[in-house]
């Protein structure tokens, strides 16, 4: 077997690993309010056809219109039926892309270092988790790793191809998140830096091949963020929206934190009787890549690490000096320590002198890789709905599941059915990810406030309101308890005496009170 | 004499007027605030965070204001017979009325887990205006399925008063209540019992959100006017 199909057969079988962690039971994570909004905006496009760019709020479209073929090939037409793991399996085939995409830049990094690298985002516990996950932050990231990939493919061999497929991933990351310039600046900034000596390519071509790339990366952008043109402005909105997230870079209560976030965040996070969360693997092995890259010559994979090392630094500063921080960008730093780290463990396989000392920092890569994988395993599918899990980020409780529960419990013993009125009364903007488990209901309303007639068969109300709806319901409703949403948010539920009656009736007749 | 006659009938008009309002006005002025004294409390506010599945309502921050009863209302459960719808686990039902309703070992009686009732005989039917009940204040548990009737048939078969009942999905089988949960605390759960006349008080309990799925109870009380 030649080397090359070694190689590829070595990056299949860690895709097919990387695939055991991320695909199975995706609905295994109670959805997070993001996820629910972009649950909903999904099931805009897929009912409508049509998407409209929101420049304060929701990112770009890839995650909606990358979710529609599957909707299609399973034929999902009621978004009732939509479930948790039609939202996510295109998140974590991206998972899985990103991962074969770093195969493109074998020739940077060699094929060792590539496939080590591959090793470690299919390991790390923060892309496992955020891999199962419906926002845009895994998405960014496979579309980086693509873009760089196609770089450097170009850069060994200036194709035209090549220049325009790195434009389109360039493209992708815009149309996924608004963050996408930071890579795309730190990646700038490090080229610029670090330039190559100058190759046998004329600089007419070289000037044809930037300009396409480009004109790749705006028409594609452009394509997704306009909803294929049915939305013009929406490049003008994408463009003014960057004065939106800057303002909200400063950050609120909920998303402030201290510069060092990140850092610690998968650097040591211990746990109350739980794992001590760490991907100190991957930044152990990032470092040595670093150390190696400043030492090795400007030649070959000495510029590609220095470069790699300027576009991690520049990343880790611009979102750990950002107060508004939340725990998926540090996927977008950790894209390059961890080829960084495909670097590192290259070296400390290659470099010593000595084979026993090669042996025994692979034996440690190798405790390091489980530990990785083990950990992995832990986050996403033991601690995946647990608040000691520190890449969950003001996660809905479990209790929520019962909003659906109880909607689809009444909604029998009302004349209506799945049209029965329901209303949700909240004191800010914050009731996501309730309408989530209200899909399927055809007349759901929601009010910042109570609204003069407050009156439906069910309601979810904000505590605040308790008074105000004893004094107007209590003559005719049930208050029928409390469900939790986020860790010390809850929701009220009244329901109508009648449809109560009515319930608690059949439900005796199927069992009998189990009095004295 | 005619004229006699007319001063004679215009003067036995307020003596009418006062002999119609004196009664009410002497009823109005003849309360007094319930004669309850509360146990010290053993901690400090209530949890922030309600618990899951239940109904409690939000404790108001302040102390509960103090009704006003008729003159003469005193606490006639004290020292009464109390019987169980089980013999207790741990305890003796006589706790139930002995006054101590302290959070504190020893106060409180406890009867098996799911649904069961005690039941007070107060020895002759009485008008009751409130009652107290105290199930276990020592932390700011809630009780589920809390009723309380009233009756004076011993089997509580014929003329049963419900005056509280937060069973919300009717599994006592007691009917739906509409009343809410709340959390335990050292004021105990007081219900008005709007004058009712009635021998027996019966309170039914189906656990907590306690650490165990025990009923427990530290005192009772019941506010009326003695049988004359």
């Amino acid at each position: 077997m030649s080397r090359t199909a070694l190689f590829v057969v070595a990056v299949l079988v860690i895709a097919l690993g990387a695939s055991a962690l991320r695909l199975p039971d995706l609905g295994n994570r109670i959805v997070h309010a993001d996820e629910s909004v972009h649950a909903v905006k999904l099931w805009e496009l897929r009912s409508t056809g049509r998407y409209r760019y929101d420049p304060d709020e929701f990112h770009g479209p890839t995650l909606y219109y990358a979710a529609l073929p599957a909707l299609s090939a399973q034929g999902r037409s009621d978004f009732g039926a939509l479930t948790e793991s039609d939202c996510r399996l295109p998140v974590a085939l991206a998972g899985v892309g990103m991962i074969l995409l770093v195969a493109l830049l074998a020739p940077a990094i060699g094929r060792r270092a590539a496939l080590l690298t591959m090793l470690l985002l299919g390991l790390s516990p923060a892309f496992v988790f955020y891999s199962r996950y419906y926002i845009q932050e895994t998405f960014l990231v496979a579309f980086t790793a693509g873009a760089l990939g196609c770089f450097v493919q170009w850069a060994r061999a200036p194709r035209l191809g090549w220049a325009m497929l790195g434009g389109a991933f360039a493209g992708l990351m815009l149309a996924s998140k608004e963050t996408a310039i930071l890579s795309l600046g730190a990646w700038g900034a490090a080229v610029l830096l670090f330039r190559s000596p100058s190759g046998p390519t004329p600089r007419r071509v070289l000037r044809i091949h930037a300009g396409l790339a480009m004109a790749a990366c705006c028409l594609t952008a452009a394509a997704l963020l306009t909803g294929f043109g049915s939305n013009v402005q929406a490049v003008v909105d994408y463009v003014r929206s960057y004065g939106h997230w800057l303002v909200r870079a400063h950050g609120s209560d909920l998303h402030r934190q201290p510069w060092s976030y990140y850092c610690t965040l998968v650097g040591w996070r211990p746990s109350t009787r739980g794992p001590v969360w760490t991907e100190g693997a991957i930044l152990l092995l990032g470092c040595i890549g670093g150390i190696v890259s400043l030492r090795r010559p400007r030649e070959a994979r000495g510029l590609f690490g220095r470069r790699l090392l300027v576009f991690t630094a520049i990343q880790l500063a611009a979102y750990s000096v950002t107060p508004y921080k939340t725990p998926w960008c540090v996927l977008n730093p950790l894209l390059g320590v961890a080829l960084l780290g495909g670097l590192g463990g290259d070296a400390l396989l290659t470099m010593p002198r000595r084979l026993g000392i090669r042996y025994a920092a692979g034996l440690l890569m190798v405790v390091g890789g489980i530990h990785l994988g083990w950990l992995a395993q832990r986050t996403s599918f033991v601690y995946q709905n647990d608040p000691r899990n520190p890449y969950l980020h003001s996660p809905t409780v479990p209790d929520a599941l019962e909003f659906r529960r109880r909607a689809m419990a009444l909604a029998p013993f009302h004349p209506d059915r799945m049209r029965m009125v329901i209303k949700v009364f909240w004191n800010d903007a914050y009731y996501w990810p309730i309408p989530w488990y209200l899909r399927g209901f055809d007349n759901v309303g929601y009010w910042q406030g109570v609204p003069a007639d407050a009156d439906a068969p069910l309601i979810f109300a904000s505590p605040e309101y308790d008074e105000e709806l004893t004094r107007r319901l209590d003559a005719t409703h049930l208050m029928n308890g409390y469900i939790g949403l986020r860790r010390g948010t809850v929701a009220m539920v009244w329901v109508r005496m009648d449809l109560w009656t009515r319930y608690v009736e059949s439900r005796r007749r199927a069992s009998p009170a189990d009095g004295l | 004499m005619q004229k006699r006659y007319a001063f004679g009938v215009w003067s036995a008009v307020p003596i009418i007027l006062a002999a119609a309002c004196g009664p009410a006005a002497a009823r109005q002025e003849a309360t007094i605030p319930l004669p309850l004294k509360l146990p010290r409390p053993v901690f400090a506010g209530t949890p922030k965070e309600v618990p899951a599945g239940t109904t409690v309502e939000k404790p108001s921050g302040k102390p509960r204001p103090i009704p006003q009863v008729p003159a003469g209302t005193i606490n006639l459960a004290l020292k009464k017979k109390v019987t169980a719808s089980k013999a207790p686990f741990g305890g003796s039902l006589e706790l139930i009325t002995d006054g101590n309703k302290e959070a504190r070992e020893g106060t409180a009686v406890e009867l098996q887990p799911r649904l069961q009732w005690v039941q007070v005989d107060l020895g002759a039917s009485c008008e009751l205006h409130y009652v107290v009940f105290w199930h276990f204040h020592m932390e700011p548990v809630v009780y589920h399925d809390v009723i309380v009737q009233l009756s004076n048939d011993p089997d509580f078969i014929d003329g049963v008063t419900t005056i509280f009942n937060n069973d919300q999905d009717n599994t006592a089988g007691l009917g739906i209540g509409k009343d809410r949960e709340y959390f335990e605390t050292s004021e105990g759960k007081l219900v008005a019992a709007k004058g009712i006349k009635a021998r027996y008080a019966r309170f039914y309990s189906r656990g907590s959100t306690y650490n165990d799925p025990l009923n427990r109870y530290t005192e009772i009380e019941i506010y009326g006017l003695p049988a004359r």
